[in-house]
């Protein structure tokens, strides 16, 4: 029996954190749910996550520099940034860092879906 | 009794006021800080039990999103969103519109749905008229995020008559719906909106897209002076995709 996959967001907003977490206890997957990135690395070093969700904008440190920082600290879990920010350069500063997929909000739970799935398969 | 307080008052104003007058003064100035610290207390102990009866609401209606989410049938969750107590008309409309906030596709258009149905729009459209700043404000917002184009007429109406704050909440709404004639009066509302704004107004007028951008132009050449010079590029960017090859 394969084990439950798990999915690690960081997420400030609280709407956006209940939408999320409906949507990956939908799909059987376990969620946590962090309000910002200044404890990513230790967190994602002790949590294990198969998938990573990142807000571009968060309190204290923002997406980008905790991109940054789990990158040079050798973690290689995928990390998807869901943000409002759509401009291309904003994007390119993302994938810099080391994003791996990028979707902007408004999310459709469809376009979600798709981007995380290759990444939450048994 | 009249000569009394004369004697007391003669004292006060030379600077030497009788010791009965301290001590009723003093006793005064007492009751009146209890008094003022009573009704702080009573009225921070009211709003707090109003924001949690508020949150408490909000909270038994959040398994209607999470219904929505799961794409269960349609009637369930609109039995999930019909308000059951006087007064969570508001609470309800409050959580449909900030999840609306924060989604697109099927889960947006059924919570539109619900919304129309619920007859959320025609509470706003009402409000629109409020003689309460506060409510008209919240109906335009809400109406913005409905993407309500029968508001389109009466959020163009608040451009020419409400003050600079409602004015851009009007202007974010109509952004929102995305109905194009409404750009002129918003290129009016323009008019007189300070330098600083400018780009936000911009930003706003973008999204209406390539109508949008024929009016961001016509108003960059009208108030060229009044821009930022550093909101200038990021504007030109977006402008410049009319002449990137298709």
């Amino acid at each position: 029996m394969s084990a439950r996959k798990k999915v690690l967001v960081f997420e400030d907003n609280a709407s956006i954190q209940t939408l999320l977490k409906f949507f990956f206890q939908k799909r059987g997957v376990e969620t946590r749910i962090e309000g910002d990135g200044t404890e990513a690395v230790p967190l994602v070093l002790d949590y294990h996550p198969d998938l990573i969700l990142m807000d571009y904008i968060m309190p204290g440190k923002d997406g980008v520099e905790t991109v940054m920082d789990l990158r040079r600290a050798g973690v290689s879990t995928p990390i998807v940034m869901l943000t409002s920010k759509a401009f291309p350069a904003d994007r390119a500063r993302a994938q810099q860092a080391g994003v791996t997929a990028y979707l902007t909000k408004p999310f459709d739970p469809t376009q979600l879906e798709a981007a995380v799935k290759p990444y939450l398969a048994a | 009794m009249i000569g009394r307080v004369s004697e007391v008052v003669a004292g006060v104003i030379v600077g030497r006021p009788s010791l009965g007058f301290v001590i009723v003064a003093t006793i005064a100035l007492l009751w009146l800080v209890l008094a003022m610290a009573a009704y702080l207390v009573v009225f921070r102990a009211y709003h707090r039990g109003r924001r949690e009866y508020r949150s408490r609401r909000l909270a038994a209606y959040q398994p209607a999103i999470e219904l929505v989410l799961m794409e269960e049938p349609y009637p369930a969750v609109v039995a999930a969103l019909t308000p059951r107590l006087a007064g969570d008309g508001d609470c309800v409309q409050e959580l449909v519109t900030e999840n609306m906030r924060h989604l697109s596709g099927p889960p947006f258009e059924t919570l539109r749905r619900a919304s129309v149905e619920l007859g959320f729009v025609d509470d706003n459209l009402r409000a629109l008229r409020s003689w309460d700043r506060h409510r008209r404000g919240h109906a335009m917002e809400r109406l913005g995020l409905l993407r309500c184009e029968e508001a389109v007429p009466g959020l163009v109406r608040a451009l020419a008559r409400e003050d600079l704050d409602l004015k851009l909440v009007a202007m974010r709404a109509l952004a929102a719906i995305g109905d194009p004639s409404a750009l002129p009066a918003i290129h009016a509302a323009a008019a007189a909106l300070p330098p600083g704004l400018l780009p936000r107004l911009a930003s706003l007028m973008l999204e209406f897209g390539a109508p949008g951008r024929d009016a961001v132009r016509e108003l960059m050449n009208r108030r060229a002076a009044d821009f930022p010079q550093v909101s200038i590029p990021a504007l030109l960017k977006e402008l410049a995709q009319d002449w990137e090859s298709p």
